[in-house]
């Protein structure tokens, strides 16, 4: 049936209201009819979009010619501030130009006391935190001198000692102390890192090693608790890379150290791996894992931070400050990775970080620390003869190192100062200085530096430092001292130490 | 090279041959069908029995024809005898479309022949990625051997396109005839008749080939204010109006042209990838365009030819409307009256363009291979 208005009027026109129709003639009209309906689509398809298109078109016209007319304005603006500048004669111009002149005037003084604001308001915070750190450090510095007496006190007694509770008591009296001590270090750190006066440094280290290292130290806390300690080292690991031995080992050792404690039974293993990325840059996974008690998931972001621990019963039983984790943790962003946890309660934990590292192509100078068997009593004076001279203003420190070097086998003479030393040399000769770097009258860096310049023989110097950073030593090192020791003395350290003074004495190279 | 052009009708009668190849004698016919009648059981017992002998390719389309004729009822079937040249023969399913480059592989691996000139190509339409496969085949194939078809089409219905060889046609088949011998003379064009129209806009939300926005609008939003009442008949009626997309970076514009919509995500996918921050402007065609460009195809393609093979998208149907055979009236003026002449409306263009002859996916063009034998 057709439908189609125009077809159907053509039809009755030409045809009349009843043509006869045959199937041929309707299947013709059909398709006629067909393509009158596409046309018809087709045209209005194209008006529709043309329609469509001129509105879109108009929209941009209008949108340029808006833009058209701010851009004239900003041209306009621009003018008539140059004509301001140009016409100086004209009333007006001068007007205006003391007016804008005001303006700027009025807007840099307002600048300028917002910047008066914000410098004072800086250096307040500055001079707060300065402040901050150094009765940190004062605080520190004054409980850690009666510490060291106690702990240097108590392993000397427990040295000289038979009897084996006497021993087990003086031995938990030293651990006690080393604690408290460790407490007052990690403090320390923590607000040196706050305040952003920590830097990771870059020197050419043997990675290998300081990964035993810090396996080694924790082996012996891990037989105790019959805990099996495995060390995975990947082979490709570089044998010298540019980095932080001093605080890879710190971390490494925490990481540990925090496994053991919180493993009761089974295994601890620190994996490491080597690394490359897709650009080339070379990296080291560290991996701690343990079979201890885990984490739950909510509570792992919390251990690090500050003095947090999973929760409070684990503080209860387990001891610590929660202080380890936080250090870590920005110990290894300042060298460029981070620490993550995977863990579930009661399935053990695994810690792990991974930093960026650099070949060095530099030499690695190492001391050797291997362990030595203890050293008997009054044994090493007579090995190494050593006439020693001990410059120390604390009376209990003294006592302290005067024992020890009694046991040792060394005979000491004690001065008090600086000053005290420069004249008893003028007198008589010495092999060795013990020199506490902060003395009264004469510190013990002045001393070492008129000492050092003079001719003739000299006394080899060791400092005794309070605090056993990088800075410490660097200042005893530059001022002329020949090697450090770090309170609280061991006698082990100070054993070794005498014993490379004489080996130097007389000439025995070390670096090797 | 010999020919036998004849069609299948819906009542299972044959039309009256054309040409001089005895049906027993064919060794290669392509049966081109709307999905449908393609897919009717009687169908391949019909031309398995009439073509004994031949290997069958079957693919589904947007229309067939055979000369000038369009016929959507009838299967129109071309049966060829090489006299000196050979084909083998290859054909894969595709389970995942994650596994069509390896799909690909697994074609040329098939195909290889010590003189393989050119590789004809008739593939799934709803799954497969032009895009990819003609990449793949340019990646696998021997330097030298080219490589053109098309996609298979489903009318205007885009549900499921159907291939097969030698077997019932099933969606998800690629089917990939190798011609060898170094008798065979190969010629190619591929031109569309579009002209770019309006403001060129920029795809500011897109992933792959799926479309969400055009200077931060819907851009299906646009096609329907384009559209007007017609936009009742998406995502057939987008078809009037294919994408001329640069890519960021680029200078060479491709054509790409809409395959579905989702309306409930306001989305649309082309069939090719239309990515972030290309520029694009919407294209149209007059009838002339179209028929002139259809012409040039066949211009680039003319040689002493004596088969042609068409194949057209769907989107020129769709425009030209009863005026479609025009195009191919086009194509049979440029060769003259010797070449059997066959194609189909597909989904997807596939030949060699550029200097390097590169199989590319075309959109919205007539794509022609022309094939002779030398009389040498």
């Amino acid at each position: 049936m057709i439908q189609h208005p125009l077809l159907l009027r053509q039809l009755r026109r030409n045809f009349g209201d009843d043509h006869a129709s045959t199937p041929e003639f309707d299947k013709f009209i059909q398709q006629v009819e067909g393509a009158y309906y596409q046309c018809d689509h087709d045209r209005r398809l194209i008006e529709n979009v043309l329609e469509v298109s001129s509105q879109e078109l108009t929209e941009a016209n209008v949108q340029l010619l808006a833009q058209n007319l701010r851009n004239e304005d900003l041209l306009t603006r621009l003018r008539q501030t140059l004509n301001l500048f140009e016409d100086k004669d004209a009333l007006f111009a001068e007007k205006d130009l003391i007016r804008v002149a005001e303006e700027i005037e009025r807007l840099v003084a307002g600048r300028q006391a917002v910047e008066k604001a914000l410098r004072a308001a800086k250096e307040a915070a500055d001079a707060a935190n300065q402040a901050k750190s150094d009765f940190l450090a004062n605080m520190s510095h004054e409980i850690r001198t009666p510490l060291n007496a106690i702990i240097g006190m108590a392993e000397l007694l427990e040295y000289d000692s038979m009897r084996p509770d006497v021993k087990q008591c003086l031995r938990t009296i030293h651990t006690s102390g080393d604690v408290l001590l460790s407490l007052i270090n990690d403090i320390l750190d923590f607000s040196k890192i706050e305040a952003g006066q920590i830097e990771i440094e870059h020197v050419p280290m043997d990675l290998g090693m300081v990964v035993e290292e810090s396996v080694n130290i924790v082996s012996s806390m891990a037989s105790e608790k019959a805990l099996d300690l495995k060390l995975v080292k990947d082979p490709r690991l570089p044998e010298a890379i540019l980095g932080d031995p001093l605080r890879l080992r710190q971390v490494l050792l925490n990481l540990l150290m925090n496994a053991v404690k919180f493993t009761e039974r089974g295994s601890i293993t620190l994996t490491t791996n080597f690394k490359t990325d897709s650009e080339g840059k070379h990296f080291v996974d560290f991996a701690v894992r343990d079979t201890g008690i885990g984490i739950a998931p909510d509570q792992q972001e919390r251990l690090f931070k500050i003095f947090t621990q999973a929760d409070i019963s684990t503080t209860r039983r387990y001891g610590g400050t929660g202080l380890g984790l936080a250090i870590s943790r920005k110990l290894v962003q300042l060298m460029g990775g981070d620490i993550t946890i995977q863990s579930a309660l009661g399935e053990g934990a695994t810690f792990h970080f991974s930093i960026p590292v650099i070949s060095s192509e530099m030499p690695i100078v190492t001391k050797d620390l291997g362990a030595k068997p203890p050293l008997e009593n009054y044994v090493l004076g007579k090995r190494c003869p050593l006439r020693i001279l001990l410059a120390e203003d604390n009376k209990v420190n003294q006592q302290v190192v005067e024992l020890m070097l009694n046991r040792l086998g060394y005979e000491t003479v004690i001065v008090s100062n600086g000053q005290e030393v420069l004249n008893l040399l003028d007198k008589e000769s010495y092999d060795l200085v013990l020199m506490d770097v902060q003395m009264p009258v004469m510190s013990g860096l002045e001393a070492t530096g008129i000492i050092k310049a003079k001719a003739g023989q000299k006394p080899q110097i060791i400092a005794l430092t309070a605090n056993a950073t990088r800075e410490d030593r660097k200042i005893c090192l530059e001022a002329g001292m020949d090697d450090y020791l770090a309170k609280p003395i061991r006698r082990d350290r100070l054993a070794a130490v005498i014993e490379e003074t004489y080996l130097r004495k007389n000439g025995i190279s070390l670096a090797d | 090279m010999k020919l036998l052009q004849c069609s299948l009708t819906p009542g299972g009668s044959w039309t009256d041959p054309v040409g001089s190849l005895d049906p027993q004698d064919a060794s290669l016919v392509l049966a081109f069908g709307q999905r449908a009648p393609l897919a009717h059981p009687s169908v391949f017992d019909a031309l398995k029995g009439r073509f004994p002998s031949a290997k069958i390719v079957f693919v589904s389309t947007a229309g067939s024809f055979s000369d000038t004729v369009i016929d959507d009822d009838a299967i129109v079937c071309t049966g060829i005898r090489f006299e000196k040249g050979t084909t083998t023969f290859a054909v894969q399913q595709l389970d995942s479309a994650d596994r069509l480059a390896e799909v690909c592989r697994n074609l040329v691996a098939s195909l290889a022949a010590p003189d393989l000139k050119h590789v004809l190509i008739f593939s799934d339409g709803s799954v497969v990625n032009g895009t990819t496969l003609s990449e793949t085949f340019n990646e696998s194939l021997p330097v030298g051997v080219t490589l053109s078809g098309g996609l298979a089409g489903d009318g205007t219905d885009f549900i499921q396109t159907l291939v097969g060889l030698d077997n019932p046609p099933e969606p998800g088949i690629i089917v990939a005839v190798g011609l060898c011998g170094s008798s065979l003379r190969i010629g190619f064009g591929s031109v569309g008749g579009w002209t770019p129209f309006g403001p060129k806009r920029s795809v500011t939300a897109s992933t792959g080939n799926i479309l969400q926005e055009l200077d931060g609008k819907l851009a299906l939003e646009l096609y329907k204010t384009y559209l007007g009442s017609e936009a009742d008949s998406l995502p057939a009626s987008a078809l009037r109006f294919p994408l001329y997309v640069t890519s960021p970076g680029q200078t060479n514009p491709v054509v790409r042209t809409i395959l579905s919509i989702d309306e409930g995500k306001g989305t649309m996918t082309f069939a090719g990838d239309i990515p972030l921050n290309s520029t694009v402007q919407l294209m149209r065609a007059s009838y002339e365009d179209l028929i002139t460009g259809a012409e040039d195809a066949a211009i680039a393609a003319a040689q002493e030819a004596e088969l042609v093979l068409c194949v057209s998208c769907v989107g020129r149907r769709i425009v030209l409307g009863q005026r479609v055979e025009e195009e191919l009236e086009g194509v049979r003026a440029a060769f003259g009256k010797k070449p059997v002449i066959t194609g189909f409306y597909s989904y997807g263009e596939l030949a060699p363009s550029g200097s390097d002859h590169k199989c590319q996916l075309h959109n919205q063009t007539m794509t022609i291979t022309s094939i002779s034998e030398s009389e040498v």
